[in-house]
């Protein structure tokens, strides 16, 4: 049984197109790594490579201390992978989905039985057992992707995107489901999410990928000391107030404008704030709000990477 | 094993939950009978007809000459299209008939008492030129002889096979029934790309040969299905069998084994369900045409000799021989031991086919991406 996987120096090239530049993971078995990035970052790129879907252009995984080009394929069957994409046998019934992968996987028929009861139970999907995957919504269907992807009870789990356009309560659900998981110490989970809530919540460290390079890594706290050393100012700037932003950007250097506020970094929030303010106080047009917080996981994406996740 | 079983399980719902779509791989060889069954159901007037004659010498001077007399009518006649051949014994006449280099024979001989001499024409009662030519030549003779009493016709074959062109067709037509399933096999190995399903099975145990095997098990079953159940629509329709139906099966699950190669093939580089379907349809019919499946004897619009050999286009076409065969078995009555020859170049051709679809759909679609 795999414990744990890294990679060194991972790059891929597409056609002439570096998409990964070195890229350095460690996934170890009881911890939830957050693999985040906006769109095109590389981080699919990277699952696909750590899962042996594809071979990379350079560098070398580790599995278990072992070197190897690529993942072995022996190794892959011990990885449980939900893909982005909803990939269910669309013409079989949610049971029927459930004991085509657990026959797929090899398992006993006591061990399909209780996985199968284990997953219906877990992320409820008995009302609809007996409807065709392809009549469900998208609610059970993202929930039905992530019990086949798992039904063989992998240790290493790769969750790529397992929430995007489903309602907020298939939303809590698969997230809560996932919790659980990663609260037993039994698995390893790395977990790419646009939705940086749910990942703030459950990962134990972070790797924010941009333009295919690494930009930081580490847990909330230490991103937080990194970047933000625990405050983040920021002034919602509507309109040209090019005035203000000019003061704003002599007042604290390491500012910046992203999508209409001006952020940076308060060491000392309420002298931070007393000199916004009086900034404010001189040139007001087009401000409508200004706060002083701890940063959330997506203030610090947006303060390193001048994106949002979604973009 | 298990693995092979779940697949072959999954093909068999995805068939059984998709009728409205998948039923049409049964429908169409249905369509095609019936088609066939109104069109050419009855008797039927060909214009062209392979005669043989045979007179024996000692009737040469009291029988009229009925060599000169067709080849006088066939000139005259704008209708009328004879090949005579003579031959210089009725064993020779007779086996150029069970060989269907001729359609109809006719013996001239000197007859035993009460009459100058006796016509004695033959043919197979299935046979097109047989049925057309019998009334034609029987009142062009009496014609000639004023008497018909001393004309015997006689059937090389005994049977109760229905005579018409309907009847010679059916054997290409349950031929057809088994390359109509390309574009449903075609685009059952595209859905496995196109579905991404090779993304669950990447992760699992299941490898290649499973998937593979799963699907040729699910396949073969189709096929003898479909090779049973258009014997029996055909029956419907008036076809009646001299030979035995069970032995078609074999020639039908070699096609099939033939035609899972091609659909490998087209999903080994053709990514969407669509276009698969498309091309394995295309394929399917220009397949049935030169097999024979729609019109008897198509490949004589291309022959050419090779190594002392008269060829014909379609005799490259594995499943031409799949519909020779067929022929062999429902309409002469022959065995497995006569169709050898067929049953070795359908299994040698569909064991090419298969292997060259596995190894090239496995190395396009199922290894990992470098």
């Amino acid at each position: 049984m795999i414990m744990n996987i890294s990679a060194r120096g991972i790059t891929k090239t597409y056609s002439g197109r570096q998409v990964l530049k070195g890229l350095d993971i460690d996934i170890q078995l009881g911890k939830v790594l957050g693999l985040l990035g906006p769109n095109g970052a590389g981080k699919s790129t990277a699952i696909k490579i750590l899962t042996g879907q594809t071979k990379p252009s350079s560098g070398h995984l580790e599995i278990d201390g072992k070197e190897y080009d690529h993942l072995p394929e022996e190794s892959r069957m011990q990885l449980g992978v939900m893909p982005q994409d909803i990939v269910i046998w669309d013409d079989l019934n949610i049971l029927e989905n459930l004991e085509m992968s657990a026959d797929i996987y090899g398992l006993s028929a006591a061990m399909k039985k209780q996985r199968t009861e284990f997953l219906v139970d877990s992320l409820k999907l008995t009302p609809e057992l007996k409807t065709l995957a392809r009549n469900l919504s998208g609610g059970y269907k993202r929930r039905l992707n992530l019990a086949i992807s798992i039904v063989h009870d992998p240790k290493l789990i790769f969750l790529d995107e397992p929430t995007p356009g489903i309602d907020a309560q298939s939303r809590h659900l698969l997230m809560d489901f996932i919790s659980t998981l990663a609260d037993s110490g039994d698995y390893a989970i790395v977990l790419t999410d646009h939705y940086l809530d749910e990942a703030e919540k459950i990962c134990d460290s972070f790797i924010i990928i941009d333009a295919g390079q690494v930009v930081t890594q580490g847990s909330l706290g230490e991103l937080r000391r990194k970047h933000g050393n625990g405050n983040l100012l920021s002034i919602e700037v509507g309109g040209q107030n090019n005035k203000l932003i000019e003061e704003l950007n002599i007042a604290f250097k390491d500012g910046k404008v992203i999508k209409g506020h001006f952020v940076c970094l308060a060491q000392d929030p309420l002298k931070s704030m007393q000199i916004a303010l009086s900034i404010i106080t001189k040139n007001s047009d087009g401000v409508h709000n200004i706060s002083v917080k701890e940063p959330s996981l997506e203030d610090i994406f947006l303060l390193i990477t001048g994106k949002e996740v979604r973009e | 094993m298990q693995i092979t079983l779940a697949v072959f399980k999954f093909n068999l719902l995805g068939l059984l939950r998709n009728l409205k779509s998948s039923g049409i791989m049964f429908i169409i060889p249905v369509v095609f009978m019936g088609v066939f069954a109104v069109a050419f159901g009855g008797d039927n007037q060909s214009v062209q007809m392979k005669i043989g004659i045979f007179v024996e010498s000692s009737a040469k001077s009291v029988a009229p000459d009925f060599e000169g007399t067709l080849k006088q009518i066939d000139e005259e006649s704008e209708n009328l299209n004879f090949q005579i051949s003579t031959f210089s014994s009725a064993t020779e006449l007779e086996k150029s008939l069970r060989d269907g280099q001729i359609g109809i024979a006719m013996q001239v001989t000197t007859a035993n008492e009460g009459v100058p001499f006796e016509i004695k024409i033959q043919g197979k009662e299935s046979s097109m030129d047989y049925i057309v030519a019998k009334s034609v030549l029987v009142d062009i003779v009496n014609q000639v002889i004023y008497a018909d009493k001393i004309i015997s016709t006689e059937v090389l074959q005994q049977g109760g096979a229905s005579e018409s062109v309907f009847n010679q067709l059916v054997p290409g037509l349950i031929v057809y029934g088994v390359l109509i399933l390309i574009p449903g096999i075609a685009q059952g190995f595209a859905a496995i790309t196109e579905k991404k399903y090779i993304q669950r099975l990447a992760y699992s145990k299941a490898k290649a040969r499973h998937i593979i095997a799963g699907s040729i098990l699910y396949y073969m079953l189709l096929g003898a299905v479909q090779v049973v159940f258009l014997y029996g629509t055909a029956t419907i329709f008036g076809y009646r069998s001299t030979g035995n139906p069970l032995l078609a099966i074999i020639p039908g699950l070699l096609t099939v084994v033939f035609v899972i190669g091609l659909g490998l093939l087209i999903g080994s580089y053709v990514k969407k369900t669509d276009a698969a379907t498309n091309i394995g349809t295309i394929l399917s019919i220009i397949l049935g045409f030169f097999s024979g499946s729609f019109i008897s004897g198509i490949g004589s619009v291309l022959e050419f000799n090779f190594l002392g050999r008269l060829w014909q286009i379609n005799d490259i076409i594995p499943s031409k021989w799949s519909t020779v065969a067929m022929e062999k078995i429902l309409a002469d009555n022959l065995g497995l031991a006569d169709i050898a020859g067929e049953l070795a170049i359908l299994s040698v051709s569909g064991f090419i086919f298969i292997v060259l679809g596995i190894l090239i759909y496995y190395k396009r679609q199922l290894s990992v991406e470098s």
